[in-house]
C-alpha cells in the first residue's frame, strides 16, 4: 500500500471515528431527550388518569343527584322504549297511581291509559310520529291500581333514530282534582249562561278581530238570525243601528279601560225592523290578563221603549193641554171681566132709575153677585198667572217694618168694621232692610189678614215676624205668622184649606163668609214662589194659626252698596226723566234726587200734563204717579203708548203706587208701564229701579201693541182713548157697538134732562151718578173723567163748592160728543159688517 | 441540513469516483465538521453547495449532471430506507404527488426543522403531469434526477421536460404510451 493511500485511509478512520463520536454524543443526547419526555409524558398520564378519575367520581355523584331527584320527584317521570313498552318508572308512579314499578318494566304505556281515552292518545301519539315532534303535552285520563280514574298531563320528549321512535321521556303530574274543579267551573259556567239564556237575555261572544265567535240561543230568538248566519260576522256592520256606532265605539273603549256600562242601543232584527237593547259588556282576558275579545249580553227593550214613546208623548199631551188650560183660564178671566164690568155698570145704571123696592132688591142681588163675581175673577187670574209661571220674583231692597205697618193700615178699616184688632209685631233680630219680592210678600200677608178678618168677629188677629233661620246651605229663611182667634178649622178639613176652590168652612159657612175660595191657594203658590213653604195650625172655636216663610236673599253690606251705586250712578248723568206728581212733598224728594245724580228733570202735575208734555221731546225715562187729579198715571200712560207719534211711545215707564198688591203691579204694566216702584221709597230703591230701565231700555220697551191696531183702523178722532176701548172691549167690537148705540139713541133725552138741571148741582151730581158709568163706556175718557170729577166734587161737598160755569162747560162738551158718538157707532158698524 | 444528504453525497461520489475524490473534496473544501459527517447530524447547507461545486470543478462534470447524478442516487436510498412510500403508490404518478402531500407532510413528522422543498402538481390527464419545484436551494437538478429515477424505480418509462424561472421550474412528466 502507498503511502498516500495508507494516509488517505488513516484520515478515512479518523473522520468515521469522529463521524461516530459525533453520532454517539448526538444518541445520548437525544437517548436523554427521549428520557425525559418520557417521564414528562408518564406524569402527563399520570394527572390524565387522575382527572379521569375524578370525573368519572363527579358524574356518578351528578348521576346519583339526578337519580335521587327523579326518584323523588312529586311528578311522576317514566321512560319508554321504541316499542312503547316502560323502561323506567320513578317511585312518584307508586305513589299517585299505586302501580308498582319493577311490575310495570316491560309493559306497554298504553296498557295504564284508561279504555274509553286509549283510541284518543294513541291517535294524537301516532301523529306525533309522522311529524317527527321531539317535544309535546297531552292530558289523558288513567286507570289507577284500583281502577278508578285520573287525569295526568304529560310533557314528552320523542327521540328518533331512522323516523322512528327509539326513546321517549315523559313528566307527568296528576290534575284530577284540577280538572275537576275546571270541569265543575265550566259546568257552572254553563249553567249561568243557561240561567241568563233562559232569562230572555242574549249572549253574543265576539272574538279578539271583532268578529261573532259565539251567539246563544237567547240572541239568535232575539235577532231573528240562526246561529250559523252570525258566526264569523262582524255585529257592528250587521246588526247596529248606524246612528249608535259612534257610541258604540266610545263604550267599546272605555270598556277596554275597564269601565263596564249599561247602555240602550238599536240593533236590526233579521225581518228588518229595528229593536232596542239594553247591552251590557265585558271582556274577555286571556291567562295573561289581555283583552281577547268580550261578552255581550243583550236586553230587549222594545216594548220599554215603545212604552216610553207613548208616555212621553201622553206627557208632552197632557202638559200641551195643562198649558193650554192654564192660558185659556187667563184669557178667559180677562175676557170674562170685560163684561163683567159692563153688567156691574149697566147695573149702577138701572139702580138710579125708578125702581120698586122688590125691583131695587133684586137689582141689588145682582150688584153683590157680580162684585162676587168679579174678585173672583181677579183671583182666578192672578192664581192663573202665577200657575202659568207668568208672575216673576224681582227682589228689591225695602223695610219690612214700614210695609208691614201700610198693609195693617189699609186692612184696619175692615178689621175694625167686624170689632177686631189687627196689631203686628217684629222680633228685634229681624233686619230693618231686606231684600225679597215686596209686592208678592205683601200679596201674601193681604190675603192672609183679609182671610183672618172674614173669620173673626170681635176677636183679634196679629201678624208676627220671627228671627230669621239658616238652611243648611247658609241661606236664611224668614218666618212669619197671622194668628186669629176667629171660628178655626174643623180638623177634617184642615188638610184641604190651601186648595183651590175649597173653603175651610161648611156650605153653611160658605153662605155666610163667601169669598173666592182662592185666597189662600194663591198665598200658598206665592210662599212657593218666594222659596218658603206654609202651614196652618187651627182649633175649632178658638182660632187659627198660618205660618209661612220666605227666603231672604243676601243682602250687600253698606260699604258694596255704596261703591256699587256711586259707580252705577254714572250712568244718571244728563238723562231726561219727566215726573209726573201730584204731590208737592214728593215733587220735592224726587228732585233732590236727580239734582244729586245730574238728571234733567221735567216736572208735571197731572196725567194731562204729563201727555202734552210728553209730545213735546223725548224723555229717557217717565216717572209716573198712578193717582192723580185730571187723567191718572194709568190714563195717561195709555195716551203716551197708543200714540205712536208720540216720541215717548217707547220710552220706559216706571209707576209710582201707593200699595204693594200684586194687582197694583198688574195694572201697571197692563196699562203699558215697565215697572213699578212702591211710594214710599228710598233713593237706594229709585237708583236701582232707574239703572235697570236705562240698562234694559231697548229689549224691555214697551211691547208693540198688536191688538191696539184693531181700534187704531176705525180712525177715530183723537177724543177717543183706545186704550180704555181696548180694556173694557178687547176684541168685541160689536159689544162695543151696543153700548155706544144705546148712548147715542139716549143721548137728546139726556142731554134734555142735564140741561134742566144744571143749576142744580144736587140733582146734577145724581144725574151724573147714574150716566156716569155709560159715559164710561164710551171711550171718551176725557169726558167721563170729568163728569166723575164734577160728581165727587158734588157728593162730597154739596152743592155749594160747585161752580156751575164748570158745569155748563162740561156740558157743552157732552153736547160735543153727540157727533163723535154716532161717528163711533157708524164705523163700528162698518167695522164689524166687513 | 440532514446530515444524511452529505454522507449519502459522500457514499455516491466514491461509488462514483472512489473515495480518494471524497478524501480530496474533505481536504480542499473546509467544513465545520472537519470532514466527519453523520447521518443524524445537521449540517449547514452551503457545505454541500460548496462540495457540490468544487467536485463538479475537480471531476469537470457538469453541475447539472453531478446534481442529476446525485438525485437518482437519493431516489435509491429513500426507496431502501421508506420502502411504504413507494409501496403505497402503484404508479409513478401516484408517487410524484404523493410527494408534497404525504411524503414530506411524513417527514416533517419525524423531523420537524426539516427544511423541504415544495412540489406542486397538476395532473394533466394519466399518463402527463405538471410538477413545480419551488426552492431557495437552486437544486431543481437534484429533482430532476430524482424524477428520473423514480420513473425507473416503477419501470415506467417518459420524457422529463423543465423550464426555470427566477423562483421556480416546471417540470412536466409525460409517460410513453
Amino acid at each position: 500500500m502507498s503511502p498516500e493511500r495508507e494516509e488517505m485511509l488513516l484520515r478515512r478512520v479518523e473522520r468515521e471515528k469522529a463521524a461516530r463520536k459525533e453520532a454517539e454524543q448526538i444518541l445520548e443526547q437525544k437517548s436523554l431527550e427521549l428520557h425525559k419526555r418520557n417521564e414528562e409524558l408518564q406524569t402527563l398520564n399520570r394527572e390524565l388518569e387522575q382527572r379521569v378519575e375524578e370525573r368519572t367520581r363527579e358524574m356518578e355523584l351528578q348521576k346519583q343527584a339526578f337519580q335521587q331527584l327523579v326518584e323523588s320527584a312529586g311528578d311522576m317521570i317514566y321512560e319508554l322504549d321504541g316499542g312503547g313498552c316502560f323502561r323506567y318508572l320513578n317511585p312518584a308512579t307508586e305513589k299517585l297511581l299505586g302501580i308498582r314499578p319493577e311490575l310495570w318494566i316491560g309493559r306497554r304505556f298504553d296498557e295504564l291509559i284508561s279504555p274509553d281515552d286509549r283510541e284518543r292518545v294513541l291517535e294524537e301519539i301516532a301523529s306525533w310520529t309522522r311529524e317527527l315532534r321531539e317535544e309535546a303535552y297531552l292530558e289523558f285520563n288513567v286507570l289507577d291500581e284500583s281502577q278508578s280514574r285520573r287525569r295526568l298531563a304529560q310533557q314528552i320528549r320523542l327521540e328518533y333514530v331512522d323516523k322512528k321512535i327509539h326513546k321517549a321521556t315523559a313528566v307527568a303530574r296528576d290534575i284530577t282534582e284540577l280538572y275537576r274543579t275546571q270541569k265543575s267551573l265550566r259546568q257552572s259556567e254553563e249553567k249561568y249562561r243557561g240561567i241568563i239564556e233562559n232569562m230572555e237575555l242574549g249572549l253574543l261572544e265576539v272574538d279578539a278581530n271583532g268578529k261573532i265567535a259565539k251567539a246563544y240561543d237567547g240572541f239568535c230568538g232575539m235577532t231573528g238570525y240562526d246561529r250559523e248566519e252570525l258566526i264569523g260576522q262582524d255585529p257592528i256592520a250587521l246588526l247596529l243601528h248606524p246612528d249608535d256606532i259612534d257610541f258604540m265605539r266610545r263604550q267599546d273603549a272605555d270598556r277596554i279601560k275597564g269601565t263596564a256600562a249599561v247602555y240602550e242601543i238599536r240593533i236590526k232584527h233579521k225581518h228588518g225592523h229595528w229593536l232596542w237593547v239594553l247591552i251590557s259588556g265585558a271582556p274577555i282576558l286571556d291567562a295573561r290578563g289581555n283583552p281577547n275579545g268580550s261578552i255581550g249580553i243583550h236586553y230587549d227593550i222594545s216594548p220599554r221603549k215603545a212604552l216610553e214613546r207613548e208616555l212621553l208623548r201622553a206627557k208632552e199631551e197632557a202638559e200641551t193641554a195643562r198649558q193650554a188650560e192654564k192660558e185659556f183660564l187667563a184669557h178667559m178671566s180677562h175676557e170674562i171681566r170685560t163684561p163683567l164690568n159692563a153688567v156691574i155698570g149697566m147695573t149702577n145704571l138701572l139702580s138710579t132709575t125708578a125702581l120698586d123696592s122688590g125691583q131695587k132688591a133684586f137689582v141689588n142681588d145682582i150688584l153683590n153677585a157680580a162684585e162676587l163675581l168679579h174678585s173672583l175673577i181677579s183671583d182666578v187670574l192672578d192664581i192663573s198667572k202665577i200657575e202659568a209661571g207668568q208672575v216673576d220674583v224681582s227682589p228689591e231692597v225695602f223695610d219690612l217694618r214700614q210695609t208691614i205697618e201700610i198693609l195693617c193700615r189699609t186692612l184696619d178699616y175692615h178689621a175694625r168694621e167686624k170689632g177686631n184688632k189687627l196689631s203686628f209685631a217684629l222680633s228685634e233680630r229681624v233686619p230693618s232692610s231686606i231684600l225679597a219680592d215686596r209686592t208678592l210678600l205683601s200679596q201674601v200677608l193681604y190675603n192672609l189678614i183679609g182671610n183672618a178678618i172674614k173669620f173673626t168677629r170681635n176677636g183679634s188677629i196679629e201678624v208676627r215676624v220671627f228671627e230669621p233661620t239658616a238652611n243648611r246651605d247658609g241661606s236664611m229663611m224668614l218666618p212669619f205668622s197671622v194668628i186669629d182667634t176667629g171660628i178655626g178649622i174643623e180638623p177634617s178639613r184642615i188638610d184641604r184649606v190651601f186648595d183651590r176652590f175649597t173653603q175651610a168652612e161648611d156650605e153653611h159657612q160658605a153662605r155666610e163668609y163667601g169669598g173666592t175660595g182662592l185666597g189662600l191657594a194663591i198665598a200658598k203658590n206665592l210662599v212657593e214662589l218666594l222659596g218658603g213653604t206654609i202651614s196652618v195650625e187651627s182649633r175649632p172655636q178658638e182660632g187659627s194659626r198660618f205660618t209661612f216663610d220666605i227666603a231672604l236673599a243676601p243682602l250687600l253690606n253698606e260699604d258694596e252698596q255704596s261703591t256699587l251705586k256711586t259707580g252705577r250712578v254714572e250712568h244718571l248723568r244728563g238723562i231726561r226723566v219727566l215726573l209726573a206728581e201730584d204731590s208737592y212733598m214728593n215733587r220735592k224728594y224726587v228732585k233732590g234726587l236727580m239734582n244729586q245724580w245730574g238728571v234733567a228733570l221735567t216736572e208735571v202735575e197731572d196725567g194731562l200734563e204729563a201727555v202734552a208734555v210728553s209730545l213735546k221731546q223725548p224723555f229717557d225715562l217717565i216717572l209716573m204717579d198712578v193717582q192723580m187729579p185730571i187723567a191718572d198715571g194709568y190714563e195717561a200712560v195709555r195716551r203716551i203708548r197708543g200714540n205712536l207719534d208720540n216720541p215717548n211711545a217707547r220710552s220706559p215707564i216706571v209707576a209710582l203706587t201707593a200699595s204693594a198688591l200684586i194687582d197694583d203691579r198688574n195694572k201697571a204694566l197692563e196699562a203699558g208701564m215697565n215697572a213699578h216702584i212702591t211710594k214710599p221709597f228710598r233713593p237706594d230703591m229709585l237708583l236701582e229701579r232707574m239703572l235697570e230701565m236705562l240698562e234694559h231700555r231697548v229689549e224691555k220697551g214697551a211691547a208693540e201693541p198688536t191688538f191696539f191696531k184693531r181700534w187704531q183702523a176705525l180712525s177715530l178722532p183723537e177724543e177717543f182713548d183706545l186704550w180704555g176701548l181696548e180694556s173694557l172691549y178687547g176684541d168685541d167690537l160689536e159689544y162695543a157697538r151696543q153700548m155706544a148705540h144705546i148712548l147715542v139713541s139716549r143721548f137728546d133725552l139726556e142731554l134734555e134732562e142735564a140741561r134742566t138741571l144744571k143749576r142744580n148741582p144736587e140733582l146734577f151730581g145724581r144725574w151724573l151718578h147714574r150716566i156716569g158709568p155709560s159715559l164710561s163706556m164710551t171711550g171718551l175718557h176725557n169726558l167721563s173723567s170729568r163728569a166723575e170729577h164734577i160728581e165727587r166734587t158734588c157728593s162730597k161737598d154739596g152743592a155749594q163748592a160747585i161752580d156751575i160755569p164748570e158745569i155748563v162747560s162740561f156740558l157743552e162738551e157732552f153736547e160735543r160728543a153727540r157727533p163723535l158718538l154716532i161717528l163711533f157707532e157708524e164705523r163700528l158698524k162698518k167695522q164689524s159688517s166687513s | 441540513m440532514k446530515g444524511v444528504v452529505f454522507t449519502e453525497f459522500f457514499e455516491w461520489v466514491e461509488q462514483e469516483s472512489g473515495y480518494e475524490w471524497v478524501d480530496r473534496l474533505l481536504r480542499e473544501v473546509p467544513s465545520q465538521s472537519h470532514g466527519a459527517y453523520t447521518a443524524i447530524g445537521n449540517y449547514p447547507h452551503t457545505e454541500l453547495v460548496e462540495f457540490v461545486l468544487h467536485y463538479s470543478a475537480a471531476s469537470a462534470r457538469p453541475v447539472d449532471l453531478v446534481l442529476k447524478g446525485f438525485g437518482a442516487h437519493m431516489l435509491g436510498v429513500f426507496a431502501r430506507f421508506y420502502p411504504q412510500f413507494f409501496d403505497r403508490c402503484p404508479n409513478v404518478m401516484a408517487f410524484l404527488e404523493s410527494v408534497d402531500d404525504y411524503i414530506h407532510i411524513e417527514v416533517l413528522k419525524l423531523y420537524p426543522d426539516a427544511q423541504l422543498p415544495r412540489f406542486e402538481t397538476t395532473k394533466i390527464s394519466n399518463r402527463s403531469l405538471e410538477m413545480v419545484y419551488r426552492s431557495d436551494r437552486g437544486m431543481a437538478s437534484l429533482a430532476f434526477g430524482l424524477i428520473e429515477e423514480a420513473l425507473r424505480h416503477y419501470g415506467q418509462q417518459g420524457t422529463i421536460g423543465s423550464v426555470s424561472f427566477d423562483d421556480r421550474t416546471v417540470f412536466s412528466i409525460e409517460l410513453n404510451s
